[in-house]
């Protein structure tokens, strides 16, 4: 009786070990190839010079994002803040900045970092004068665009 | 062991076993939570509770499969096996808050029942990267469920040896679901390779340890051609080759029987333990009982017999000794049954 199992247990390992291996092969050469190591991230430091700018809320296409904008007079930069923690469901997002109108994330879109809604971080975006531009929430997963912000021009509020 | 239900029966050994992995799950969880909000400040609790539990239970899963091969290769790791139930349990325990914390922070907010989600909110089972891997997991964790819940010697008892241990291989179909649930989940975001090398270094012992042992095993299941007598016994070995109190394994019509040597005495029994089919040959006699090495059951030598009130039986052999050398008959009695075992002073009987 015993040695029936024993027999199973010896045919079991071999098959068990194949599998393993083509999917460990497999899964890794199908994996996709990020590039979050070189993703600017995200600042937790927040500027002493912080001025709150605006909310950005109706801007998003499905109005349920709540966030807001910062400009830093020192750092010339501004900072985006996500407030809304509904929106966590969805894993992985990335977030684009494109410096003119367009909803789509092209060549000249500019990579921000990670998104996240924690309310100590503030998303630094790489430009100094914001006009006319969109803000791009992606899935990194799903591979297709979340929500869009749309953010006209703003140099004359300073 | 009676059939009728009895809680767990502690003892020290038990107790102790017991203590030490509540320390080392403690210690695991403390240290991973600790580095985790160290190194990742913004990482929430629930996300740092799922990895924790999550790769606490996948380590213990593999420490309980290398207990077997191991302490067969090892016997003074053989102490590790005596209480592995109890780690199977624990190890499930802590995949259970793993899914229950991942359902619940993926699964639990939306318009389906959080289970059915796990299977359909993902619909690319066509795809590699894609896969909905949490569904292999959910699998998973209902086989370790089947298993925790039948690891009581009650349910050994009441569905036998035989079935309740080809119940729980099934473990070996858990540990390649959520082998195949890490390459394909956590494995496709951007995890650094140390990840990569300690999974392939765990699944490579694992793997090889069985595959070792199994083949080891099939060479003591292979039947010697030795002489056979006009009665039908089998010459097996001399009496030089079992030390006192201890037996030597011989494979006889396919199945184990092991021949003790004590107290001047040969008696043959199945190998096969009652109890979770321990190699019982590779016990040793203890008070004048054949003793098994994984969890100390015990049978008489003379009617395979455990002494009362305990029930269980094994097969005896019918043996003779000629000139120095052990011949058994392949032909079991039933369990309990008394042969009288072969004195040494009266060989050739």
């Amino acid at each position: 009786m015993i040695a029936k199992l024993r027999r199973r247990h010896r045919l079991i390992f071999p098959v068990l070990a194949i599998l393993i291996v083509v999917v460990v092969t497999f899964g890794l050469k199908e994996k996709p190839q990020y590039s979050n190591s070189e993703l600017p991230g995200y600042s937790n430091i927040i500027p002493g010079d912080l001025v709150r700018e605006s909310n950005i809320n109706d801007e998003w296409d499905d109005n349920k994002i709540s966030s807001v904008l910062y400009f830093s007079e020192v750092g010339q930069s501004y900072y985006l803040k996500f407030i809304d923690r509904n929106y966590t469901n969805e894993a992985d997002l990335l977030l684009y900045l494109n410096e003119n109108p367009s909803k789509e994330i092209s060549e000249s879109s500019k990579l921000i970092g990670k998104f996240t809604d924690d309310n100590s971080v503030y998303h630094k975006l790489p430009v100094t004068v914001l006009e006319d531009a969109s803000i791009i929430l992606y899935s990194l997963p799903k591979k297709r665009i979340i929500a869009v912000a749309s953010i006209s021009k703003r140099e004359d509020s300073k | 062991m009676s059939q009728s239900y009895q809680a767990v029966g502690w003892n020290r050994q038990k107790k102790i076993y017991d203590l030490m992995i509540l320390i080392g799950v403690f210690l695991y969880i403390g240290i991973f939570l600790g580095i985790g909000f160290s190194f990742f400040p913004n990482a929430t609790a629930e996300t740092l509770i799922i990895r924790a539990f999550g790769t606490g239970a996948f380590v213990l899963l593999h420490i309980i499969l290398m207990i077997g091969p191991l302490s067969r290769r090892f016997p003074s790791l053989l102490p590790l096996l005596y209480n592995r139930r109890h780690l199977g349990v624990t190890m499930f325990l802590m995949a259970l808050v793993h899914g229950a914390f991942s359902i619940l922070q993926f699964h639990a907010f939306g318009d389906l029942n959080p289970i059915v989600s796990v299977f359909v909110s993902n619909g690319e089972y066509d795809s590699i990267s894609q896969f909905p891997f949490q569904s292999l997991g959910f699998i998973a964790l209902m086989i370790l469920f089947v298993m925790a819940a039948t690891s009581h010697d009650f349910w050994l008892a009441n569905l036998t040896a035989p079935i309740w241990k080809a119940l729980h291989m099934l473990v070996y179909v858990a540990y390649t679901l959520i082998c195949i649930h890490v390459i394909l989940g956590a494995f496709q975001t951007d995890v650094s390779s140390v990840y990569h090398t300690l999974l392939g270094f765990g699944v490579a012992l694992v793997l090889i340890s069985h595959i070792i042992a199994g083949f080891q095993e099939k060479t003591k299941d292979e039947e010697t051609d030795s002489e056979i007598d006009g009665d039908g016994y089998k010459k097996i070995c001399s009496i030089s080759e079992i030390p006192e109190k201890c037996a030597h394994i011989a494979t006889l019509s396919g199945e184990r029987v092991a021949v003790f040597n004590f107290d001047g005495k040969i008696a043959a029994l199945s190998n096969v333990c009652q109890h979770q089919n321990g190699p019982l040959g590779e016990g040793k006699i203890v008070d004048g009982y054949v003793t098994c090495p994984w969890h100390g059951f015990q049978y008489r030598p003379e009617d395979g017999a455990s002494p009362k009130p305990f029930t269980e039986k094994v097969p005896t052999f019918k043996v003779k000794v000629i000139e120095d050398y052990v011949w058994v008959h392949p032909t079991p009695n039933a369990p309990g049954t008394h042969q009288e075992p072969v004195k040494l002073e009266d060989k050739n009987a």
